[in-house]
């Protein structure tokens, strides 16, 4: 008996089978060569039967990219959004400011023609008096910016006061309802009589009129040149009421509204003084 | 396991074969990287299952499947598979079925093999099929996914074809 045991278990047979292998490979390998130098395609009805589970895979690998896509775009148009919000906001902003500007330029021009040429500037009401028996207003510009004491403070909807103390940076103003406030008025539309307006707070004034000027309620005062502080023409306000003369009485008195509401004003004019 | 048993799950392995390359293709060819050979990992399963000879056959023909369903060249791939299993069948008796080690050695020799199909080819023809730039984008792509998913397509094909043979079966083979 061999002591090497069966032909299989001994090392040669891995030698063998690998030969027999190689033998094998090569007449294969020799068809490749023909059909691949021939270009011999295979028909197509040979894949036809495969065709059904190719695109059932087809369609669940597009579908899957699909969702791949959509879930990337969702997360890229979330990333958008929030950003164009954002700049949407600060657009809004810029807007709103660019808004005030345009209002603000169209007061300037409005006032440039329709009470006087000289303007010094806009400025922002700051703050109010809160004491109910006066009325004043600080703004936001000063000597700074060309301001001085009694120039005439308006809108284009009327007279708001005068500049009665001015710093640097900021101005008060006295507006026509003060007490301390003195206006020289007119009957508009060269209705002719002079008068004199004082403050009537909380939001009236009290005009004196000689008692040959003709002035009835719903007639609507202007500045006057009295004072030489004002420009003449610019809407002060409308009679509102007339009151009953007394025994003793040289002068007419009238209760008007002012023109302008100083307590909802916001941007106000300067114009230069005369 | 029965014998009706064993045939249904080589269908739906090779059906699962036929799907899965041809949706992997589609999904990954797009962004140009080139899919795992799935047809390769096949021929790598007979080869450590088979004796030699229908071993050889067996990837040989798996190959020709593969140049049929993707309508190229006929006799391409199945040169090309069929080499990767003659570099198996002489290193089968060194690789056992577990282990990162023996996993890379199986991927590794059986790519090798069918590359070295395609350069042969390549020269027979005059060139046209393995270029430099087949060899620097193509190949390692290859190499890389399909070393990735062989742990995976092992044990798919485990349940399709069978389980490998034990170290006593393979003394036989």
């Amino acid at each position: 008996m061999s002591l090497q045991g069966p032909k299989r278990f001994q090392k040669r047979s891995t030698r063998q089978v690998w030969g027999r292998a190689a033998l094998l490979y090569l007449p294969l390998l020799a068809v490749s060569m023909v059909a691949t130098r021939f270009q011999i395609v295979a028909p197509l009805a040979l894949s036809t039967g495969i065709q059904p589970v190719t695109h059932a895979f087809l369609i669940a690998e597009q579908n899957l990219t699909h969702a791949y896509t959509v879930l990337v775009d969702d997360r890229d148009l979330s990333r958008r959004y929030y950003t164009l919000r954002q700049q949407n906001d600060v657009l809004r902003q810029q807007n709103e400011l660019l808004q005030r500007e345009v209002a603000r330029l169209r007061q300037v021009t409005q006032i440039i023609a329709t009470q006087a040429p000289t303007v010094v500037g806009i400025g922002q009401v700051t703050a109010v008096d809160p004491s109910p028996l006066l009325s004043r207003l600080t703004i936001n510009k000063g000597t700074a910016q060309g301001l001085r004491l009694r120039m005439p403070v308006t809108v284009p909807a009327g007279l708001v006061g005068q500049v009665v103390q001015v710093t640097s940076e900021n101005a008060v103003v006295l507006s026509l309802v003060d007490p301390e406030s003195r206006v020289g008025v007119t009957l508009a539309r060269n209705k002719g009589g002079r008068g004199l307006a004082f403050g009537a707070p909380p939001d009236r004034m009290k005009a004196q009129f000689s008692l040959g000027v003709d002035v009835k309620v719903g007639d609507e005062l202007v500045t006057s040149s009295l004072g030489g502080v004002f420009p003449v023409g610019i809407t002060v306000g409308t009679v509102e009421r007339v009151l009953p003369l007394g025994p003793n009485d040289v002068n007419r008195v009238v209760i008007v509204k002012p023109a302008v509401d100083v307590n909802v004003v916001e941007d106000v004019t300067v114009l230069g003084g005369l | 396991m029965s014998r009706v048993s064993s045939v249904f799950r080589a269908v739906v392995y090779f059906l699962l074969l036929v799907g899965l390359q041809g949706a992997l293709s589609s999904l990954l060819t797009r962004t140009g990287i080139t899919p795992p050979d799935l047809f390769l990992l096949t021929g790598v399963a007979f080869a450590l299952r088979l004796r030699s000879l229908p071993a050889l056959l067996a990837g040989y023909g798996i190959g020709l499947l593969q140049d049929v369903l993707g309508h190229g060249l006929l006799g391409l791939h199945a040169a090309g598979v069929a080499g990767g299993v003659l570099v198996l069948v002489g290193l089968r008796r060194f690789i056992t079925d577990s282990g990162v080690f023996q996993s890379i050695l199986t991927v590794v020799s059986a790519i090798l093999g069918q590359w070295a199909a395609f350069l042969i080819l390549t020269y027979w023809l005059r060139g046209g099929l393995v270029t430099v730039d087949a060899l620097v984008h193509v190949l390692p792509w290859e190499a890389g996914l399909t070393l990735i998913v062989y742990p995976l397509w092992s044990r798919i094909m485990t349940l399709g074809l069978g389980p490998r043979p034990s170290a006593q079966d393979e003394m036989s083979i």
